[in-house]
């Protein structure tokens, strides 16, 4: 098992070094036929990219953010669940909407944020679901709510 | 916090990593103390374009909070590995204790098949964070150690390198798999090697 780990990170390390399009054509030689070996380095380096700027602020900045009630600014590159943050849509008093990834299903899906404050009132809270069922029956878009 | 609480948390740090995890509970209010000092500046202080004063605010709770610099230990890397062990645990904790209260408020989640619509928790990212580094530490403790070094207790690649005893190069070889492998275990993709 540790040598299997050693010879993904060798590998990765390796891969990551040289020039992207020769990238694949490179794990493929590495690799010598060993098809889970490839998936696994493969697999680890679709994160690549994205984990640039993951855990780049000390966890004290992110656990006084959160108690801060969240007030941090979104910012494009931010995760929340499987999905990445990539451009503002609009804001207004009931909430920002973003414009984001679904990593999972790879499209593109609207966000929408709730003010905190607004959370607090179950009225707002069902009129949100409504929408957010509205929005999901309308078009194969997706809205997501949170609280901030 | 005046000087005498840096050296008081140092004791109890001495006392937890001797396995008193009653130190634990006089520690953590010291960490959410300064937790609260820190999110009052951002809520007051903060506005677009300022951002630059983030670094030099954190820099100061980490050293409020354990006079890094000035700390006379027979093992540096031991008291390091223990308070950055410490600020994850009391991290998690805290993230932990905030699920739980919002589920205690009355936020309503809708699953996805419902409504296509839920509630993204975003401090449970602590949590499922912790989870997949306990992962890691089965695979490979030393990139864990890394991860709590840099994230948890806030220490720069040189730092880090001259706790663990390693080049730079190996730290940031180390720290980039590692994020690369927790973003994939947080993403649910977790298959092991």
């Amino acid at each position: 098992m540790k040598d299997r780990w050693q010879e993904v990170e060798r590998i990765y390390h390796l891969t990551l070094e040289k020039e992207a399009s020769e990238r694949s054509t490179f794990l493929v030689q590495a690799c010598a036929g060993d098809q889970t070996l490839r998936r696994e380095v493969e697999s680890l380096l679709t994160y690549e990219h994205d984990a640039e700027g993951f855990m780049e602020a000390p966890a004290l900045e992110v656990a006084a953010r959160i108690m801060a009630g969240e007030h941090a600014p979104i910012r494009a590159g931010d995760r929340f669940n499987q999905y990445r943050i990539l451009s503002m849509l609009g804001a207004g008093g009931m909430g920002e909407v973003y414009l984001a990834e679904d990593t999972s299903l790879r499209r593109n899906v609207a966000l929408k944020f709730l003010p905190a404050v607004l959370t607090k009132d179950k009225t707002h809270l069902r009129r949100f679901e409504a929408e957010a069922r509205a929005v999901a029956a309308l078009s194969h878009q997706m809205s997501a709510s949170s609280t901030r | 916090m005046p000087p005498q609480s840096s050296k008081e948390i140092t004791k109890l740090l001495v006392a937890w990593s001797d396995g008193d995890d009653a130190a634990l509970n006089q520690l953590a209010p010291l960490i959410h103390a300064e937790l609260h000092r820190l999110a009052h500046q951002y809520m007051s202080r903060e506005r677009p374009g300022h951002l630059l004063q983030t670094s030099a605010l954190i820099n100061e709770a980490y050293i409020r909070l354990i006079d890094w610099k000035n700390v006379r230990w027979q093992n540096r890397a031991h008291f390091f590995g223990v308070a950055a062990q410490l600020m994850r645990r009391i991290l998690v904790d805290f993230a932990r204790d905030r699920q739980y209260l919002k589920r205690g408020g009355g936020v309503v989640q809708v699953s996805l098949s419902e409504a296509g619509s839920f509630v993204i928790q975003r401090s449970a990212d602590f949590v499922a964070l912790d989870e997949a580094l306990k992962a890691l530490a089965e695979i490979d403790p030393r990139k864990v150690k890394v991860v709590e070094l840099r994230f948890f207790a806030g220490l720069s690649v040189e730092e880090v390198a001259e706790l663990l005893k390693v080049s730079k190069e190996t730290v940031m070889r180390d720290w980039r798999l590692a994020k690369a492998w927790l973003l994939r275990a947080l993403d649910g993709e977790f298959v092991g090697s």
